[in-house]
């Protein structure tokens, strides 16, 4: 919850540092080149395959999740964007075994809604001919609202308590067409690590325990291809997908975006 | 004096209905029936014609008593003080303070009793009784054992009972999970064990200890106790004969009992905590008196707080729960069930019944000189001695693979994950079945939480 909160007031400063900055930029110099604030709205599906332990045994479940965020970008200068996000998710954990509880568990209960929370930023850094390459760093937390399930078969009530929560950290360059006039494809291989704790609870009259399992995406690699389409000058919509491979499996990823800017 | 009037009717009384396995001796080999062509060819025996066995006896140690002085005694001073009633110190229950008193030539035991606890520096004093063993042997082979996998099959020769399909205890299922730990030790405080049987020899940890007869061969002169641990923890996957529920558990015999199935409460206190002291993780007494002892239940205690689960069939007789069963914080109290899930008329109720394993046309281990030359050392039995060695065997297997469970966890995991199979006259906890007949793969496969 501290992480949480802390996560929150990051985001929070990080925007409000950043109105700040366009407020005085634009009231300050008038012809401050560049300097433009943006609002998108994106959905997105990933499905990865997390590993975790289980008796020093290497165990993998998917991690399936759907999650929708809104982006406010401030485009401190040409070439360099930073901004805020928040949103809502549904990430199934199924698969994962808790077996340190007293009655172990195999949970398969769908997905279960959350809070998202994070930040990015974009920095060009050079262009070769029609190419930009740029540097992208994306944070993004989810918190897991807590559900609780009844514990079938049992000669009591009994009920376990679940609340997953992960992070999500892409980093790497991305490659840009910029020799369109409205269509800007782009490529990027991003370091791409996701992590988090599930936490079950079990409450079977006398009996109780608590189970943290940590989990990782077993690859730490994203490979992206998207595209922007500009549909105006102030708007633009962006797709992109993803494979992140893992041995011999591919993880996937899906996103759609619409962006207005506001200059 | 009216008390000893009514103990002496009780006594009457108890005597009829004690259980036991001195008249089963009687009808050893008798009971060679049809033969068919099961593998091996050879059929599976009956100790008893199938039926329950019920010793016979007196209920408790006309020559001693046990006494147990406050913590501040010194031995010495106590030892001088029981020899001041004319009486002797036979043996002290070291770690539970407990003394086994030689009462003096002529003098009752209740007397003696009575005027033992009439000493300021006396804690308890009480009758020395007499528990006995509940149930027999009889048949083989896992397919036999309906208990642990019921197909519906028929348990034994054609024209055997058959069972209700899937009325058992999910053992298989189980042991997809888990079979145990090598380390983990089953004490069987009963007749002893046969040390050499082809089936559990190498299951063994320890020739264990004979408190009956003072020394440290367990072997079994009676049979019962060769019975109760196959049952827990019979050679599994070995080609032959059964399969223990405690695939990979260790048997420790702790001989509490004599030839003849009786055992004084001495003999099972000092039985209890020599287990408990010597590496036991779970302790199976398929055994009961009629008679409360608080010494009984201190011992019970002992083992509890170094971490040992004791289960203890609750009896035979349709009747009370016997002790040490009846100690419901301690002990898990089980009861029977048979082949298609059904209560026994003959199982002992109460509100200490936590659960109920097969008890009924059981087949498990016999002694190799049981049957003698060309028999199978295997038999049917029928008793809530054998359900308890199913719930010993269960709970071996939680305590291998789920080593940080507290033992009252392990009880409470067995008592929950059972199946109410009685819930249509009495649904919930009752005091026929407990919490319901026990179900393995509930307490150790994982449980699927679903949409």
């Amino acid at each position: 919850m501290i992480k949480y909160r802390i996560l929150i007031a990051v985001v929070l400063s990080i925007a409000f540092r950043a109105g700040s900055l366009f407020s005085q930029e634009t009231a300050s110099s008038p012809s401050a080149a560049g300097l433009a604030l943006k609002a998108g709205l994106s959905g997105e599906y990933f499905a990865r395959t997390l590993g975790w332990d289980e008796d020093a045994k290497a165990m993998t479940s998917k991690l399936t999740t759907y999650l929708a965020l809104a982006h406010v970008n401030l485009q401190i200068r040409e070439g360099f964007d930073i901004a805020v996000l928040a949103g809502y998710a549904s990430s199934d954990t199924g698969g994962v075994l808790y077996k340190n509880l007293p009655f172990s568990i195999d949970y398969e209960g769908g997905g279960i809604s959350g809070y998202l929370l994070g930040a990015e930023a974009r920095k060009s850094l050079f262009t070769v001919q029609d190419f930009e390459i740029s540097a992208f760093v994306q944070f993004v937390s989810y918190t897991g609202t807590e559900k609780t399930w009844e514990i079938p078969g049992l000669a009591v009530t009994g009920t376990v308590e679940f609340a997953p929560s992960w992070t999500r950290l892409s980093l790497g360059p991305v490659v840009a067409y910029k020799g369109f006039l409205k269509f800007t494809p782009y490529f990027s291989i991003q370091y791409n690590r996701l992590a988090g704790t599930f936490e079950m609870r079990q409450t079977v009259q006398t009996l109780a325990g608590i189970e943290k399992k940590a989990v990782k995406a077993k690859s730490p690699v994203a490979i992206l291809l998207g595209g922007a389409y500009a549909l105006t000058s102030q708007i633009s919509l962006i797709g992109e997908a993803g494979i992140m491979p893992y041995q011999s499996h591919l993880d996937s990823s899906f996103m759609l975006k619409v962006q207005i800017s506001f200059k | 004096m009216s008390i000893f009037k009514s103990r002496k009717t009780a006594l009457a009384i108890l005597l009829l209905a004690v259980i036991g396995f001195s008249s089963g001796s009687q009808q050893r080999g008798r009971e060679r029936t049809r033969t068919r062509s099961i593998s091996p060819r050879r059929e599976i025996l009956s100790f008893n014609a199938g039926r329950l066995f019920h010793a016979q006896g007196p209920r408790y140690s006309r020559t001693d008593i046990l006494v147990k002085f406050k913590p501040t005694v010194q031995r010495l001073w106590a030892e001088t003080a029981i020899a001041a009633y004319g009486a002797r110190t036979e043996k002290v229950i070291s770690g539970l303070n407990i003394y086994k008193v030689r009462i003096p030539e002529g003098a009752s035991a209740e007397t003696m009793v009575e005027v033992m606890k009439q000493n300021p520096h006396v804690e308890l004093a009480e009758l020395n009784y007499i528990a006995r063993i509940s149930v027999t042997p009889n048949d083989t082979l896992f397919s036999l054992q309906y208990a642990l996998y019921n197909t519906g099959q028929e348990i034994g020769i054609p024209g055997s009972p058959q069972g209700k399909n899937r009325a058992d205890i999910k053992a298989t299922a189980a042991w997809e999970e888990t079979k145990g730990r090598a380390e983990t030790v089953i004490a069987v405080a009963d007749t002893g064990v046969d040390l050499l049987h082809p089936d559990i020899k190498n299951k063994i940890k320890s020739a264990g200890r004979d408190i009956v007869n003072n020394d440290y061969d367990a072997t079994d002169d009676n049979g019962h106790g060769t019975y109760v641990a196959g049952i827990a923890a019979a050679e599994t996957n070995n080609n032959q004969g059964i399969a223990g529920v405690a695939w990979n558990a260790k048997i420790l015999p702790v001989k509490v009992v004599d030839q003849d199935g009786s055992g004084y409460y001495d003999w099972i206190i000092e039985g209890i905590k020599w287990a408990a002291d010597n590496g036991a993780d779970v302790i199976n007494l398929s055994l009961g008196g009629e008679d409360a002892s608080e010494l009984l239940l201190e011992a019970c205690k002992y083992a509890y707080d170094k971490r040992v689960v004791i289960v203890a069939s609750a009896g035979n007789d349709n009747t009370g729960v016997y002790y040490p069963a009846a100690y419901d914080a301690y002990v898990l109290a089980v009861s029977a069930t048979d082949y298609n899930d059904s209560r026994p008329e003959w199982g002992n109720y109460g509100p200490q019944v936590d659960v109920a394993a097969p008890g009924v046309r059981v087949v498990s281990l016999v002694p190799t000189w049981y049957f003698g030359p060309g028999s199978l050392p295997y038999g049917f039995g029928e008793g809530t001695s054998a359900s308890a060695p199913h719930v010993a065997g269960l709970a071996a297997l939680l305590k291998g693979y789920k080593p940080w469970l507290k033992v009252n966890e392990i009880m409470d995991i067995i008592r929950y994950s059972a199946d109410d199979v009685n819930s249509t006259d009495h649904p919930g906890k009752d005091d026929f079945i407990g919490y319901g007949r026990i179900n393995m793969e509930k307490a150790l496969v994982p449980i699927k939480i679903a949409k």
